[in-house]
Parts: C-alpha cells; sequence; structure tokens
C-alpha cells in the first residue's frame, strides 16, 4: 500500500518548491536539496545545480537540471 | 524609607577611596588582560527569548574576536553556536539579527548546517572522501536563559550558573513578568565611544552625579535614588518617582501616564529599577517597559554602547506613551552620560590626574573596581609596568594572592 508522506512547511520536497525570486530562496532550495542528498533522495551532481544556482533567487534550478541532462527530483 | 528585599553589602566606616590607576584605562597590555581573564570568561547578555520566536530566528553576538549566533531551532529550542564554520571558519551568519529558513548556509562554500547545528552536509561532499557529518557540527557556546534574557560566555569563569547568580533578582523579574517580554519596535541600538569601557562603567556605577549632571532623571527621580551593592558584582539602583509633578515636558508627563501598577510589589511601583551584573550588563525595569544596556570593549579606546528595548504585551495606548516618554528622558541621560565617559577618560591622560577620591555615593565603583582587582591582581600597581611585562606580573600577582600560595 502507499503510504503517504506526511508533508509539513519545513520539510525539504516543499522547501525545494520554493518560489523563485523571492530573497533567499535560492539557498532555501539549496538548504532543502543538501537534505535530501543527505536522506538518499538526491546525487551530489543534482546537489551542486541548487549550491550553484543558490546565489541567485530568480534562477531556476529545475532548468539547469535539464541543461545538463539532469532528472528533477521527483517530489 | 522603602525596605527594599535584597541582601546588600553595607558601606564600610572606613575605606580606600582610590579608584583603579589611570594607567588601566589605556594600556593595551591591560586591555588584552581584559579580554582573556574577563569579558571572555563572564557571562554576557545576548539578547532575550522574544527577540528570537520562530524557528531558524537568529541573534548574533560578537565579542572581542569571539563570535556566537544564537538560533531557534525546529524544535524551538534555542541555542547557541560560535559563529564559525567547521570548513575554514567563515561566518556562517551575518548581521546582528536574521532568519534562516531552514537550514543554515555558509554563504563561503555553502557547507548547510540544521538548525540544531548539526551538519546536514558538505558542497561538493565527494571531494571530502569518507567524512564523518557528526564530528562537524557547529560548536556550542554556553548559554544559558533567566527569565527569558539569553546569557552567553565564552570560555569557563568564576562567575556561578546565572539562575544562582542573579538569585537575588528572581522574585522582582518574576513580578515584573520579564519572560513574557516582546521586542519594542526597532529594538537594538548601539554607539560607539572613544573612551575605555571601564569610564563608562564609572559613570554608570554611581548616582551621586545625577542632581549636576542629569536634569531630566533628578527631576523624575533625584530625591529617592538609591545605589545597592551586593555579593558577587551585582548592583540594584532604583529610584522612585512621582513625589512632585516635574516641570520638563517628558518627565511631567511621563509622571501623568505612567501606567499604576499594582501588580508589583510595594517597592517597584512607580520605580524605575537598574539590576546590574559584572563586569558590563544592566538590565533595568519601569512600570511600562523594559531593555538592557551594555558596555562592549572594542579596543582599549573605543567601547560600544549597545541595548535592547522590550515591552509587555497587550500594551495599552497610554502605557506606550509612557515608554515613548521614558525613551526620551533616557536618550537625554546617555547622551549626558557619554559627555561624563568621555571626561572622566581623557583626565588620565593628564599628568595632572591623581586619581578617584570617592564619596561613600560611589561605593559601587570600589566594589566594581575590587572586582577587577581580584581577577587582574596587576591593576593594584599605581605605576604602569612596561607593556611587555603586564601579563607575567599579573599571572606572578596572581599565584601569589592564590588561596594556597
Amino acid at each position: 500500500m502507499h503510504r503517504q508522506r506526511r508533508v509539513t512547511p519545513s520539510d525539504p520536497f516543499t522547501l525545494l518548491r520554493t518560489p523563485l525570486g523571492k530573497a533567499g530562496s535560492g539557498r532555501v532550495r539549496y538548504g532543502a536539496a543538501m537534505a535530501l542528498w543527505r536522506d538518499g533522495h538526491m546525487n551530489e551532481a543534482q546537489l551542486e545545480v541548487y549550491r550553484e544556482a543558490s546565489a541567485h533567487d530568480d534562477r531556476n534550478p529545475l532548468v539547469m537540471l535539464h541543461d545538463r541532462g539532469l532528472p528533477a527530483v521527483s517530489t | 524609607m522603602t525596605r527594599l528585599p535584597y541582601p546588600t553589602l553595607p558601606v564600610p566606616n572606613d575605606w580606600d577611596r582610590r579608584g583603579l590607576p589611570a594607567w588601566t584605562y589605556h594600556s593595551e597590555a591591560m586591555f588584552a588582560l581584559e579580554r582573556e581573564q574577563l569579558f571572555l570568561t563572564h557571562w554576557q547578555l545576548a539578547g532575550h527569548e522574544c527577540d528570537i520566536p520562530a524557528p531558524g530566528d537568529w541573534l548574533g553576538f560578537d565579542l572581542l574576536g569571539e563570535r556566537a549566533v544564537v538560533m531557534r531551532g525546529a524544535d524551538g529550542v534555542v541555542r547557541a553556536f560560535h559563529n564559525l564554520c567547521r570548513h575554514r571558519g567563515a561566518r556562517v551568519v551575518a548581521g546582528d539579527s536574521g532568519h534562516c529558513k531552514g537550514a543554515i548556509v555558509c554563504p563561503f562554500h555553502g557547507w548547510v548546517y540544521d538548525l540544531d547545528g548539526g551538519l546536514r552536509g558538505p558542497a561538493r561532499p565527494s571531494s571530502f572522501g569518507e567524512m564523518e557529518r557528526a564530528q562537524f557540527g557547529l560548536k556550542p557556546v554556553e548559554m544559558e536563559i533567566f527569565h527569558g534574557f539569553i546569557f552567553l560566555r565564552f570560555a569557563p569563569g568564576p562567575q556561578p550558573p546565572v539562575a544562582d547568580l542573579l538569585a537575588p533578582f528572581a522574585k522582582d523579574f518574576a513580578a515584573y513578568k520579564i519572560s513574557d517580554v516582546l521586542p519594542a519596535g526597532r529594538t537594538k541600538w548601539e554607539n560607539d565611544l572613544p573612551v575605555n569601557w571601564k569610564s563608562v562603567r564609572d559613570v554608570d556605577n554611581e548616582g551621586y552625579h545625577v542632581a549636576m549632571a542629569h536634569p531630566g532623571l533628578q527631576e523624575l527621580y533625584g530625591r529617592t535614588y538609591r545605589d545597592l551593592n551586593l555579593a558577587n558584582g551585582l548592583t540594584v539602583s532604583v529610584g522612585w518617582f512621582g513625589d512632585a509633578p516635574g516641570r520638563g515636558w517628558s518627565v511631567r508627563h511621563y509622571i501623568r501616564l505612567a501606567p499604576d501598577r499594582p501588580d508589583l510589589p510595594k517597592h517597584l511601583q512607580r520605580a524605575w529599577t537598574y539590576y546590574g551584573l559584572f563586569p558590563n550588563t544592566v538590565i533595568a525595569m519601569t512600570p511600562e517597559g523594559a531593555q538592557f544596556y551594555q558596555d562592549l570593549p572594542l579596543s582599549a579606546s573605543v567601547t560600544r554602547l549597545t541595548g535592547r528595548l522590550y515591552r509587555h504585551p497587550d500594551e495599552t495606548r497610554q502605557a506606550r506613551l509612557a515608554r515613548y516618554l521614558s525613551y526620551r528622558i533616557d536618550r537625554d541621560t546617555s547622551v549626558e552620560d557619554q559627555q561624563l565617559s568621555i571626561w572622566s577618560n581623557e583626565s588620565m591622560k593628564s599628568s595632572s590626574f591623581e586619581g578617584f577620591h570617592l564619596s561613600d555615593l560611589e561605593y559601587g565603583l570600589r566594589c566594581h573596581h575590587d572586582g577587577l582587582r581580584h581577577l587582574m591582581p596587576v591593576m593594584t600597581l599605581p605605576d604602569a609596568p612596561p607593556e611587555h611585562d603586564i601579563a607575567r606580573r599579573n599571572a606572578e600577582m596572581s599565584q601569589l594572592s592564590a588561596p594556597d600560595a
């Protein structure tokens, strides 16, 4: 039976989807990405994309992942 | 005269009325000793829990090369860490205060920490080979919370735990409900003064000058003001207002608007009370608000005056007006005190300066200076040793005065 993951505002999957453009959002997404890497949901290449994107609050990591042939993390 | 519930030290009949020698206010070597033996080993006040209400909220506290961050974790618990990334020591947060949403991200290379200080992961993790993340969390700083006030200490020191040290204040703090205060607007203020920190304390540690130098305070409570010295470097000062209507604009309206506080014990009603903690911190209470202020030394000749302001929850409009008026009175008092600190500090550079001759009303200075002499006995020397020899002389004198010497 598929168990629903309990989603909270502080859940890394939720924080990974922090809207673009908000001040500090790049680092929020990167911090969440690190949690997902730690928990085995993201590989290091994907993590590095979020680190690079973290300097730009309006830069979309999903576009960068696509450009590099990397899959997005399933949320 | 109002009875006060504090275990007060009496002013002796016969006491040495001299202050510290002038050289201790200008010596770089003495300042280095104060850093090591005093400031980093004694409790400092970083803020109040209400300054960091939500998970991820943080306060920064820098002192003489040490840097702390006080963070409310995702679990709601307040913790204090050295503000140093375990990678290469960069500040993980910058500024007086802020908010980290979900994680602490070092701005240098991107190491990421959980809000409880644990290392979530280094940037480019495979570039570190095998790495035990548990060994690289942010290093804790000793912290205690007392009635909401957050105290830090960068190194072990002679003061007992804060709860024990400030026990004489506990009933008053409970009566004021200090735990429940809230930030008052833009809460933090700071001002750098070109004086040695002891010159600031020398002014603040006595009320003898109030009648002459603080017309506002004198009018407010000068006739009733008292300074009390307690053991362990604690002081209480209190002035009761309302015995006269006041003529100055701020004082006159403040007396009229200050809220009655029948919930407070008699000795705190219509009172401004100041609770001092050795070496450099004061918590001040009025019927309508609270604050703390402290003197943070930046160098032997520069001191940062800083503090934070608080209000009570469910503040009425009248209380808010009174709080604004008390701020106006305090603002003038602070400017006056700053000038006095400058004059006091500069006097010691004169060849004609022969030291203080203190009044019984200035016994608080003696107590404060004695606390410093006890920790750093080289301060008892009337003439300055050579700068390069001050630390050695102090170590030698400390050993001689040790209990089993």
